[in-house]
């Protein structure tokens, strides 16, 4: 094959040729820097790691790793996985393209599909962001996705895992304090269980006006492994 | 040489066209409002960094151009994993030995930001010379894009190349030619620590005249003539005149000194050799070719 010569004709000014799958020049490969210390460096990875976690358990109060709710300013119900629009449930189209491109399972560390979705209560409308062009990371429902992690090889029965529901009272706190919400009992494997959780309590619509709810979807897949996300998307309905 | 097979089968890259909705005025307006917003630290080599030096980036930035040239990526990836590098050294010190795993962590988000078929992990592990791993590299991007608060879609010169472009009575092959120079021009800047007070519009201006220059298209076309046209880029990005003149002749003078260097070094590759020298001869086109 050495012999192989790509001709891409007259030069173009523009560049036109797809990426060869060949192997690095050796040229280019090299390590600027001296060797790196991986053990130091993992450790201090983990280190920022576990401060992302945190922050991302604070924020949301959601022990994200034994996927269960936590005292704080959000009210996480589960929710009818049909009072969502399919979208949310199905799996995502971009493992089937993955399997076709002709290459290689490299992809699997390639990938790091990340899919944020933000939604206006009015389901899909112009709510609908992609979170690489927000701008606006301040204090708002927005930064969600800011230091939310998940796992992006799902298993394939995601589809069946409820969708949690989270409440901000904060604006409509006087509104409800007659009315204290019913806790929601987290089993010990609501993968498997909150389904029958909600099949027994007849599911509560939101509480405050339909004008004022605007819900936030957010579906995660992983940028690192170490985060178990057990549910897939959350219905925030501020 | 005995026979040797010719492959004309070449897969193209898939682009979507340009859209004429989003070169309009509004837009640009937009753009030069919300370049601010995605600008480093001018000063963190001296207010954040303790082990890292000029220099050092100015290596990895060279590598970074070298892998992104040998992969051919998009033209925009280089500079806007610059502009991920440089945001994130302006927030977090990092110790030199990770300098090159923050550069091949910026390629990789920023390829996955502009192209079809980004780069992948295990590719850009293999350029480290395998000093890092896929692994690392992947908890890097998660920490690379929180400390850049998930805001990713930064401006690059690139982007304002086109709507310069747009504004410009020419013919389309003049308007290629001159992209294609100022792009290199682009990437040149990005390389350089000298650059990175200016903001991307003053890069993609800058740049725009200096490829003017270099191609001698002002001598038969008034609007391309060096008065006018840095008087009507300078209104396009609100700025000075002057500042402009200063940054093309900043830029022009870094790719004389690049190409000085490069004939010092006397690239020994075969092919590359005789494209430089045939691009010498009028106007350095292809400085990204050259071993910096």
């Amino acid at each position: 094959m050495s012999n192989v010569r790509i001709s891409n004709g007259s030069p173009t000014l523009e560049r036109m040729e797809a990426r060869q799958s060949e192997y690095p020049k050796p040229s280019a490969c090299r390590n600027l820097f001296g060797p790196v210390n991986h053990e130091e460096l993992n450790r201090d990875l983990k280190k920022h790691r576990q401060e992302m976690e945190e922050a991302c358990q604070r924020k949301w109060n959601f022990d994200f790793q034994n996927h269960k709710p936590l005292e704080g300013r959000y009210e996480w119900q589960a929710v009818e996985k049909g009072s969502s629009p399919d979208f949310y449930f199905r799996p995502p189209r971009l493992l089937k393209a993955v399997c076709k491109s002709a290459s290689r399972q490299s992809l699997d560390v390639n990938g790091n599909c990340q899919n944020v979705v933000f939604v206006g209560s009015q389901g899909i409308s112009e709510d609908t962001h992609c979170v690489d062009q927000k701008t606006d990371v301040s204090e708002n429902q927005t930064d969600f996705a800011e230091q939310c992690t998940g796992q992006r090889k799902r298993p394939a029965t995601d589809g069946n895992i409820p969708l949690l529901k989270i409440k901000e009272p904060t604006q409509q706190k006087k509104r409800f304090q007659k009315t204290p919400p019913v806790p929601v009992q987290w089993s010990k494997h609501p993968r498997n269980q909150a389904q029958e959780d909600i099949k027994r309590k007849p599911f509560s619509p939101p509480r405050c006006r339909a004008e004022d709810a605007r819900v936030l979807v957010h579906r995660v897949r992983q940028l690192h492994p170490a985060l178990d996300l057990g549910f897939t998307s959350a219905t925030v309905v501020v | 040489m005995e026979h040797q097979l010719l492959c004309c089968e070449v897969e193209t890259i898939r682009r979507a066209y340009l859209d004429a909705n989003l070169l309009n005025d509004r837009v640009l307006q937009t753009m030069l409002k919300a370049e601010e917003t995605c600008s480093p630290s001018v000063s963190y080599f001296k207010c954040v960094q303790k082990e890292i030096l000029p220099y050092m980036r100015k290596i990895v930035a060279t590598w970074m151009l070298e892998v992104c040239e040998e992969q051919k990526c998009e033209e925009e990836v280089f500079p806007l994993a610059m502009n991920y590098l440089d945001r994130f050294l302006s927030f977090e010190p990092l110790k030199k030995s990770r300098l090159q795993l923050l550069g091949a962590t910026c390629m990789f988000v920023a390829s996955k930001m502009k192209e079809t078929i980004p780069l992948t992990a295990e590719k850009l592990c293999i350029y480290t010379d395998n000093s890092i791993r896929p692994d690392e590299l992947l908890q890097m991007e998660l920490l690379l894009v929180n400390k850049l608060k998930w805001n990713l879609a930064a401006m690059t010169p690139h982007d304002f190349i086109e709507h310069f472009l747009t504004k410009m009575p020419l013919a389309e092959d003049t308007k290629q030619i001159i992209r294609k120079h100022a792009q290199t021009f682009v990437a040149l800047c990005a390389t350089d620590i000298k650059f990175i007070s200016n903001p991307p519009s003053m890069i993609a201006a800058g740049s725009v005249v200096a490829a003017v220059q270099g191609l001698h298209l002002g001598n038969t076309n008034t609007f391309l003539s060096y008065q006018c046209l840095t008087h009507f880029l300078s209104q396009v990005i609100k700025c000075d005149p002057d500042c402009l003149r200063a940054c093309q002749e900043q830029i022009e003078s870094l790719l004389e000194s690049s190409l000085r260097q490069a004939q010092q070094h006397n690239v020994s590759s075969e092919t590359k050799t005789v494209e430089d020298e045939a691009d010498l001869s009028c106007t350095p086109t292809d400085v990204r070719d050259v071993n910096i």
